[in-house]
């Protein structure tokens, strides 16, 4: 008598490439937000930041603007900078995606820098463009301030992580 | 081109959200309160926060853009993970009024507690939209960066005539004993 053949083993799901991303970059998240929560002198650093840059964008745009702490003011329309209008979030998406992706060292910190940069050039120009909804048709703002804020820079964070993943070649 | 599909999705998507964000949000908070044996009061009904909305269109463009997925699956995708989304809506804020009561009833709790719990809510709400994305359409649009293989096998159709074998390689002569 012949033996029976053995089934075949069930692969494990963290086999698949993808899962085991989507475990790494939820890990990653997770422990950039606990890191803002228990450092709250990043996020206050980050707002200090995003406020001065702003400020000098709007010299160079010869909008003579005024800065107060956090406060841009800009002719009479004025716009505080908290956390939600820095480039905080989407830069930890887009560096928990990178640093989950397989691809060599190098690769991820080249992309975690130049993200982050890309980042905050943007986050910058949607502030300009917010003020100037603020001042020249504010009952806009609520909407462009969703819709630019969310929906656009999570598409912002995810566009340069798709512009890394075709330089950024996969390690096994 | 997926980031443009996005985009032209979003805009629109974002402009009904827009509109629907205050009966989704005062949907959202009833059944809250009404969770937590609780009646809404004025202001948790006005303070309209337009992010929740926001997100179920974002999903939503994400959804639609992923043309390299299946149609049955993109619907399906959609459909369950709005529901998801909503859920987790749902959960975020009956969790934050949970904490918030006992906090209240425990006399406040340290300030790195407090942002541990605002952030950590603040995680949920931020990436629920990508990680549903990425579990119900990911293998698709992504396939190529990480080289999965298709996803779908090719169906024989029925009464369809199987492949021949390829002829096999002939036998060495066979010993008589």
């Amino acid at each position: 008598m012949k033996a029976a053949p053995r089934s075949a083993a069930r692969p494990s799901p963290l086999a698949n490439p993808l899962t085991r991303f989507v475990l790494l970059l939820v890990l990653y998240w997770a422990a950039g937000w606990l890191l803002i929560a228990l450092v709250p002198a990043i996020e206050h650093r980050v707002i200090t930041m995003t406020a001065r840059s702003l400020f000098l964008a709007l010299r160079v745009a010869g909008l003579d603007p005024g800065i107060t702490g956090h406060l841009i003011s800009v002719g009479r329309s004025s716009l505080e900078i908290v956390s939600e209008c820095t480039s905080l979030v989407p830069s930890l998406l887009l560096i928990g995606a990178v640093a989950a992706y397989p691809a060599r060292g190098r690769a991820r910190l080249i992309g975690g820098i130049a993200g982050l940069i890309g980042l905050w050039l943007f986050n910058v120009v949607r502030l300009i463009v917010l003020i100037l909804i603020l001042m020249r048709a504010p009952g806009w703002f609520d909407f462009a301030h969703v819709y630019l804020w969310q929906t656009v820079s999570v598409l912002a964070a995810a566009a340069l992580f798709a512009l890394w993943l075709r330089w950024a070649q996969p390690v096994r | 081109m997926w980031f443009v599909r996005c985009l032209a999705w979003a805009t629109p998507l974002a402009g009904v959200c827009y509109f629907l964000s205050g009966f989704y949000h005062r949907a959202l908070v009833t059944v809250a309160f009404g969770l937590l044996g609780l009646q809404p009061g004025p202001d948790a009904l006005s303070n309209v926060d337009l992010s929740a909305a926001n997100v179920l269109g974002m999903y939503a463009a994400m959804c639609l853009a992923s043309l390299r997925a299946p149609r049955p699956r993109r619907v399906w995708a959609l459909v369950l993970g709005l529901a998801i989304l909503v859920t987790i809506e749902l959960a975020s804020g009956v969790t934050a009024m949970r904490a918030a009561m006992l906090e209240s009833a425990q006399g406040g709790w340290a300030p790195a507690v407090d942002r541990t719990r605002d952030q950590m809510i603040e995680l949920v709400r931020w990436i629920s939209v990508p990680v549903i994305w990425l579990v119900m359409l990911g293998r698709w649009e992504l396939r190529d960066a990480f080289r999965l293989p298709p996803a779908s096998r090719p169906v024989t159709a029925p009464g369809a005539t199987k492949t021949p074998r390829a002829p096999q390689a002939p036998r060495g002569p066979r010993r008589r004993h």
